[in-house]
């Protein structure tokens, strides 16, 4: 079974952008991320963003990006899923939430609602009316991997037919600094989409018997995403999983 | 009563992390659940934390809630009736 | 067609005791492990009640299996299991000679551990379990696993969440065998939190009953040993179906219609091979939320009309170990699974005139009980159910 990239979008330290697209920061007069506005950002609507935690906003921001159409009426999508991948995504809210707790008024019930990282992918439900699968999975260095492997293999074997994969360290101890978060967000198919060249790379597990380099860095799959050339690249094996099987993400060309 | 209606807005605002609500666009007849702001269940719940933080009033009752929370004019009534 | 994979071995702590043949007995007997909460200052928080493990409990625990670490969480984690261990030497079954892997399930891991440096008093945390990849790896490490490692964090529907992921893999060839860890523990950080969302009872708590009044939290660990090929002359249940879908209605309540509890059980039963009418016990999320389990009545009445098997809640008995929850009750389906019997949902007296739920008040000795669904709900709208089935039948 074929599984394509089908969207590609991503959040750092210079700006955001997508397959195609770049805008710095200081393109819409702002220093990073934690300083914009959601209407700086995108033309749509989205009141809730400002009681989003650092997790969340990069989640739905990551997503939005990828231009999946907003639904239609209450219509729900139940043919995809939501898989994050976060290393400790929920610290910045857990830290903010200790402290509330010591403060006049007492806890906060809407700084608890995100201390769970998995409130994330609700945020990105609620937005895009998606009841397929979801998973938020860490597994330290090797979180983003494992989340893209996942997702895979949950395409490969199911019927669901679309995974938003987000991947990001934005909240963790990682981002002392709001310029250190990053986030990547994918769009992976088992269906081509009617127009062809929206499909940015095919991705298939296949046994890695070659000498080829692969990498566990999502880093490097963005900037192979990036740039379009006709080798493929080869993701590792997530640690411990016993198989030759690897990931061979392609260009379409 | 209008300054702690001013002061209600301002500070519904920061509790509650409304991006691009100024306090002009609130009206303090119209509702703050369901329409009106939109605002959802834990919001209320948040609201109750910025009450007893910023006037010592704890509400315990979410019937009580309610109905203090039905729009701002109601929520400045309930202070003065319930502070100190 | 979708494969199955089997539970070779399940062993639980909870308020009611360390084991899992002395919970279930404790479940027969009707015993309630939601008391007074002991280590916590009473009157700060909504409730003053819990399923909480007494101290004296971690500090046996922690010497038996000679675990020198204090942390609560990785004390419930190795001694859990520590008693999987002793099922499994029976079974002479060595997991350090399989490639076997661990999913870790758990909301806030050891929260308190960062307590410190969150209010300014550190710069560093108590110990490294407030990560749970951390936490995760350590208890690998302890056990000498080699296979694939992570953890899973879908709030309360974690352990669910967890063994669908762990089928996956087993389904992948990635690994033999596959260890699901569900563990969470009281702390400051959990209970001030429930609190403020207005969501405790100040009583033990009343699944499914009309006077519900809220959920009572609990804490504990539950540990699953899956593999894709059974172990002869055990009996093992299988894993035979299971999925997660999201309301996509709320951040922290429930739809009210039910919609991802509906998805997940419709698929749940599509994948198992299975009708409605095949389902001869459900074992619910029932929290003793008003919402909760008035959204699980709308659910299951549409899955299953008029025809409902019975239903359970297991909270009442020692309350919601919330990341544990969905593997400790799994391991007790395979309790009710094996000796066919369904201990009553403690707590639940009489039904809501809205609600449509065939809950069990009293303990049920059915003459057949050849597959069950667990489900769990959590936080983020995420509803995760499984089917499992006696062995032998699949």
């Amino acid at each position: 079974m074929k599984i394509y990239i089908t969207a590609f979008a991503y959040i750092n330290s210079r700006g955001f952008g997508g397959y195609a697209k770049h805008t710095n920061w200081t393109d819409i007069g702002v220093d990073n991320f934690n300083q914009c506005q959601w209407k700086q950002l995108f033309n749509s609507a989205f009141d809730r963003f400002g009681r989003l935690d650092s997790l969340s906003k990069h989640v739905v921001a990551a997503v939005e990006l990828l231009g999946i159409p907003m639904p239609c009426n209450d219509m729900k999508d139940n043919e995809t899923a939501v898989y994050i991948g976060t290393e400790l995504g929920s610290y910045e809210v857990d830290k903010l939430f200790y402290k509330s707790i010591t403060q006049p008024g007492g806890a906060s019930p809407k700084l608890f609602s995100y201390t769970l990282p998995s409130t994330a992918i609700g945020e990105v439900a609620m937005r895009y009316n998606v009841t397929g699968p979801n998973l938020c999975i860490s597994a330290g260095e090797l979180t983003g991997l494992v989340a893209l492997w996942e997702s895979a293999a949950m395409l490969r074997s199911e019927e669901i037919t679309r995974c938003i994969t987000v991947i990001s360290n934005a909240g963790s101890p990682d981002c002392d600094s709001a310029s250190e978060s990053s986030s990547y967000a994918l769009l992976l198919s088992t269906k081509l989409p009617e127009n062809t060249h929206k499909v940015i790379c095919s991705v298939n597990f296949d046994d890695h018997e070659h000498n080829c380099p692969a990498v566990s860095d999502i880093q490097k799959l963005y900037d192979y995403i990036k740039k379009p050339q006709q080798e493929a690249l080869w993701l590792a094996t997530p640690k411990g999983y016993n198989t030759k099987n690897r990931l061979r993400i392609e260009h379409r060309g | 009563m209008e300054q702690l209606i001013d002061q209600l807005k301002v500070q519904i605002i920061e509790a509650l992390n409304l991006e691009d609500v100024s306090p002009e666009d609130i009206d303090p007849q119209e509702p703050l659940f369901g329409e009106g702001l939109g605002l959802d269940s834990i919001d209320a719940l948040e609201l109750v934390v910025m009450t007893e933080k910023h006037y010592g009033i704890r509400i315990t009752d979410m019937e009580v809630g309610r109905k203090a929370f039905a729009n701002i004019n109601a929520l400045s009534e309930f202070i003065l009736e319930n502070k100190g | 067609m979708n494969e199955s994979c089997h539970i070779l071995a399940a062993e639980i702590i909870t308020s009611l005791g360390v084991g899992l043949d002395h919970n279930w007995k404790q479940l027969l007997a009707q015993q309630c492990g939601i008391r007074k909460l002991q280590r916590f200052q009473t009157g700060k928080y909504f409730s003053d009640t819990a399923g909480e493990i007494p101290l004296d409990v971690f500090d046996e625990l922690a010497r038996k299996n000679s675990i020198e670490d204090d942390s609560k969480i990785f004390i419930l984690s190795q001694a859990v299991i520590g008693e999987l261990s002793k099922q499994l030497s029976g079974m002479q079954i060595d997991l350090s000679k399989h490639r076997t892997g661990l999913i870790l399930s758990t909301t806030k891991a050891d929260i308190e551990a960062l307590r410190p440096v969150a209010l300014g008093e550190s710069n560093r945390p108590l110990n490294n379990y407030w990560n749970s990849s951390c936490l995760a790896q350590a208890v690998a490490d302890a056990n000498r696993l080699t296979g694939p490692v992570m953890a899973v964090s879908n709030a309360c529907a974690s352990g669910i969440v967890a063994i669908l992921l762990a089928k996956s893999i087993l389904q992948q060839n990635a690994a033999d065998m596959m260890l699901v860890l569900g563990v969470d523990v009281l702390s400051d950080f959990v209970l001030s939190g429930f609190s403020s969302l207005v969501s405790l009872s100040k009583e033990p708590c009343k699944p499914y009953d009309a006077k519900r009044s809220g959920l009572s939290l609990g804490e504990g660990s539950g540990v699953l040993l899956l593999s894709k090929k059974s172990h002869s002359g055990y009996p093992f249940p299988a894993v035979i179906g299971g999925a997660a879908n999201n309301d996509a209605n709320h951040i922290t309540g429930p739809s009210r219609t039910a919609e991802g509890l509906k998805l997940a059980l419709k698929r749940t039963l599509k994948k198992a091979g299975l009708s409605p009418d095949d389902i001869d016990y459900i074992n619910g999320h029932g929290t003793g939320t008003l919402y909760n389990d008035a959204m699980e009545s709308k659910g299951i009445s549409f899955i299953f009309g008029h025809k409902s098997p019975p239903i359970t809640s297991m909270k009442g008995y020692f309350g919601h170990t919330l990341g544990a929850a969905g593997v400790i009750e799994t391991a007790l389906c395979t309790k009710i699974l094996n000796e066919t019997i369904v201990p009553s949902s403690l707590g639940f007296d009489v039904l809501d005139m809205e609600d449509h739920l065939n809950v069990a008040k009293s303990t049920l000795r059915l003459k057949k009980l050849n597959n069950l669904i667990t489900f769990k709900c959590g936080f983020g709208g995420i509803n995760a159910a499984i089917a499992l089935q006696k062995k032998g039948l699949s």
